[in-house]
C-alpha cells in the first residue's frame, strides 16, 4: 500500500501542462458520454411518459416501444463499451507514462533537497 | 393444464444440495485466506476484472428481478421493460462517473469516498445511516421474496424457510467475508444466466425462432395488442411526472447501493474496475433481454388464468417464469429453475448483509467511535466487531422478513433505489466533483435525501392508501397526501440543492485544500489502497 502523494508531487502533476491535457480529454470523453446516454434515456422516458401513443405504433405485431426499449439497453453496452476500450487502451498507457516521468523527477528534486 | 409447482420434486431437492454444498465448500477454503480487514471486506484485492463483472451482474440479478421483472412483462406487458431499461442505464452512469474515483479514493465501503477530505466523523456516521437503511430495506424485499417463492416452489413453510436463508447466508459471510461472497455471487450468476439462456432457447424454438410469431400468439392468447404496448398503469406511476421521478430513482440508485459500490474494492485498481462494469453491464443486458422474451413466453403460453392463480402474499406473477419453464421443459426443468432461484436468493442476500456489517463496523465503529489510529490488532478488532454485526444482521433480517410477510416485493426494491438514489448518489457525485462541497453540505445532502424520500413514499398512495387503509371501504379512504408513487424527482433534487446551499453559506477552507490532493489520486490512483 503506498502512502498518499505528498504536497509537491501534487502540485507537480496539477501544473505539468501533458496531465492537465490528458485528464482534460479524459473528462471532455466520460462527460460526453455521460451526456448522450442521459440524452437517449430521457428521450425515451418523455416519450413514455407524454407521448405513449407514439411508442404504442404497431410495427408488424410488435410495436414502436419494444425497439427502441432495447435500443436503449443496447446504446448502454456500446458505451461502456466504447469508453473502457479508451480507457484502458490509451488513457492508462498515458496515464503510466506521466506517473512515471514525474514521479522520476519528484524524486531527482527531493535528492537535490 | 395442472401445475406442479409448490410440490417438492426431488430433483429440485438435489440441486439445491448441490449448490449449498459446492458454496460450503468455498467458504471452507475461503476461510483460511479470510483474517485481515482487506480480506474480509474486500477479498484482498485478487477479484479480476471478469470476475467482479460476475459478481456485480450477480448482486444485482437477484430473485425480485428474474421472476419479477418476467412476471411484470407477462402480465403487465411493456411495463416489465420500463424497470428493465431504468436499471440497466445506471451502469453507464456508474462506469463514467462513479467507478475510478470510488477504486482510487475508497478502501471498504463509499462512505470512505464521501468521507475523503471532509471531517471522518460527521460524514460517516450518516452515511453510515443511509447505507445501513438501504441494505435493510433492500434485505426486507429479498427474505419476503425468499420466503414466499420457497414456499412456492418446494412447498416448504414461510418460516423454516427464512430461517434456513439466514442461516446459510450468514455461514458465508463469518467464516468467508467477501471472497466466498464473490465466488457465491459467480455460480449464482452463471447458473442464473444458464437457466434463462436455456428457458429462452426454449421460447424461440417453440416459435421457429422468430418474435413475430412470439407477439402474434401474446396477442391471440391475451385478446389483443395491450401487452405490447407502453400503457400508463397505476401499479407503476400515477402521471406522467411520475415516470420521470420513478427513472431517475431507477437510473441513479444503482449508483447508490452500498453492496453494488463495494464490490469496486476487490479488483486491485481502477483499469479493472473499469472492466467489470462493461462486463457487468453486458451480462445484465443479456439478462435483461432473456427476461423480457420469458416474459412474453409467459403471457403466450401460459394460460391467463394460471398466471393470475397461483399470485400470492405480494408476490404479483412471480410463477410466470417457473409455469412456463414447466410447460417447456417438464417438472425436471421447473426443478433446476427452482434450485438456481434459491441460489439466486441466497446470494443477493449475503452480499447484502456484508456491505451492511461492513457499515457497521467499518463506518460506525472504527470511524466514527474508535479513536485511536488503527494497528494490526484494531484491524482484528474490526474484523470481529463485522462478525458479530454479520450475525445481528442477518438474524434482524429473518425477523424483519417474518414480520412484514405480506409486503409487496417490488415496493420495496423500488423503495430501495429511491433511498439509495435520494441520499447516497448527490452526496457521493458531489464529493467526488465539487471543490467546494463541505462536510456540514455532506451530512445534510445525505439526512435530506434519506429523510425525504421515507416520508414522501410512507405519504404516497402506495402507503398511505394500499397499507394503512387496506380494508378500508372505498368511499370511505382518504387520498395520499403525496399523489405520486416515486419521490425521487423531488427528493432527490432536494438533497442536491441542500447540500449546495449548505456548503456556500459555510465554507471550509480544509476541504477545499485537501482537493488537489484528491483529485490527483481520484485520476491517477496514487496513494490508493
Amino acid at each position: 500500500m503506498s502512502q498518499p502523494p505528498q504536497k509537491k508531487v501534487v502540485e507537480k502533476f496539477l501544473h505539468d501542462p501533458e496531465f492537465l491535457k490528458v485528464i482534460s480529454r479524459r473528462n471532455a470523453i466520460a462527460y460526453s458520454l455521460t451526456v448522450i446516454m442521459l440524452f437517449c434515456y430521457f428521450v425515451f422516458v418523455l416519450l413514455l411518459a407524454y407521448d405513449p401513443a407514439l411508442l404504442a405504433r404497431p410495427t408488424g405485431n410488435s410495436t414502436l416501444g419494444i425497439p427502441l426499449g432495447i435500443g436503449v439497453i443496447i446504446i448502454a453496452c456500446i458505451l461502456t463499451g466504447i469508453y473502457v476500450f479508451w480507457a484502458n487502451k490509451y488513457y492508462d498507457a498515458q496515464l503510466k507514462e506521466l506517473k512515471a516521468r514525474l514521479g522520476d523527477e519528484a524524486a531527482k528534486e527531493a535528492d537535490h533537497e | 393444464m395442472n401445475t406442479t409447482i409448490g410440490q417438492t420434486h426431488t430433483i429440485s431437492i438435489l440441486f439445491f444440495l448441490g449448490f449449498v454444498l459446492i458454496t460450503l465448500g468455498i467458504t471452507y477454503w475461503a476461510a483460511r485466506k479470510t483474517r485481515t480487514t482487506s480480506e474480509f471486506y474486500a477479498a484482498d484485492r485478487s477479484v479480476t476484472g471478469l470476475q467482479n463483472g460476475l459478481a456485480l451482474a450477480g448482486d444485482f440479478m437477484s430473485a425480485a428481478s428474474f421472476l419479477g421483472i418476467a412476471g411484470l412483462v407477462a402480465t403487465g406487458g411493456y411495463n416489465g421493460l420500463i424497470y428493465s431499461v431504468g436499471y440497466l442505464v445506471g451502469w453507464p452512469i456508474v462506469m463514467f462517473l462513479i467507478a475510478e474515483p470510488l477504486r482510487n479514493l475508497g478502501k471498504y465501503t463509499f462512505a470512505d469516498v464521501v468521507a475523503h477530505r471532509l471531517k471522518k466523523r460527521p460524514v460517516r456516521a450518516a452515511a453510515a445511516l443511509s447505507s445501513i437503511i438501504t441494505v435493510v430495506i433492500y434485505l426486507i424485499a429479498q427474505m419476503v421474496g425468499a420466503g414466499s417463492l420457497i414456499k412456492l416452489l418446494f412447498g416448504l413453510p414461510f418460516e423454516l424457510a427464512l430461517v434456513g436463508v439466514g442461516a446459510l447466508m450468514i455461514a458465508y459471510v463469518i467464516f468467508g467475508g467477501m471472497l466466498a461472497t464473490t465466488w457465491v455471487q459467480i455460480i449464482k450468476a452463471v447458473l442464473l444466466l444458464g437457466g434463462a439462456t436455456i428457458l429462452t432457447i426454449l421460447v424461440l424454438y417453440h416459435f421457429g425462432w422468430s418474435y413475430n410469431a412470439l407477439f402474434a400468439q401474446v396477442i391471440k392468447t391475451t385478446g389483443g395488442p395491450k401487452l405490447l404496448q407502453p400503457h400508463l398503469s397505476l401499479s407503476v406511476a400515477t402521471s406522467p411526472l411520475d415516470v420521470v421521478s420513478l427513472s431517475l430513482s431507477l437510473m441513479f440508485g444503482t449508483a447508490g447501493l452500498p453492496h453494488i459500490l463495494m464490490r469496486f474494492y476487490t479488483v486491485p485498481d481502477a483499469k479493472e474496475a473499469r472492466k467489470s462494469v462493461f462486463f457487468a453491464t453486458g451480462f445484465i443486458s443479456y439478462f435483461y433481454i432473456l427476461t423480457f422474451t420469458i416474459g412474453y413466453g409467459a403471457a403466450a403460453l401460459v394460460a391467463p388464468k394460471l398466471l393470475l392463480a397461483v399470485e400470492k402474499g405480494g408476490l404479483t406473477s412471480n410463477m410466470a417464469a417457473p409455469l412456463l419453464a414447466e410447460i417447456l421443459g417438464g417438472s425436471p426443468f421447473l426443478g433446476f429453475l427452482s434450485a438456481v432461484a434459491f441460489a439466486t436468493i441466497l446470494a443477493v442476500v449475503a452480499g447484502l448483509t456484508l456491505a451492511g456489517a461492513s457499515a457497521i463496523s467499518h463506518d460506525l465503529y472504527e470511524g466514527v467511535f474508535r479513536k485511536e489510529e488503527p494497528t494490526e490488532q484494531s484491524g482484528k478488532e474490526e474484523v470481529r466487531v463485522a462478525k458479530i454485526a454479520t450475525i445481528v444482521l442477518g438474524v434482524l433480517a429473518v425477523v424483519l422478513g417474518l414480520s412484514f410477510k405480506n409486503v409487496n416485493v417490488a415496493f420495496m426494491v423500488g423503495l430501495a433505489f429511491a433511498v439509495a438514489a435520494s441520499a447516497n448518489f448527490p452526496a457521493l457525485l458531489m464529493s467526488v466533483f465539487w471543490k467546494k462541497f463541505t462536510t456540514n453540505g455532506a451530512v445534510a445532502s445525505i439526512m435530506t435525501g434519506l429523510i425525504l424520500s421515507v416520508i414522501l413514499i410512507v405519504l404516497s398512495p402506495t402507503v398511505w392508501v394500499n397499507v394503512f387503509q387496506a380494508g378500508v371501504d372505498p368511499s370511505l379512504i382518504s387520498p395520499a397526501p403525496f399523489p405520486m408513487k416515486s419521490p425521487a424527482i423531488f427528493s432527490m433534487s432536494a438533497a442536491f440543492a441542500v447540500g449546495i446551499l449548505v456548503s456556500i453559506i459555510k465554507p471550509e477552507k480544509q476541504a477545499q485544500e485537501n482537493f488537489d490532493t484528491e483529485l490527483l489520486r481520484t485520476y491517477t490512483g496514487l496513494g490508493a489502497e
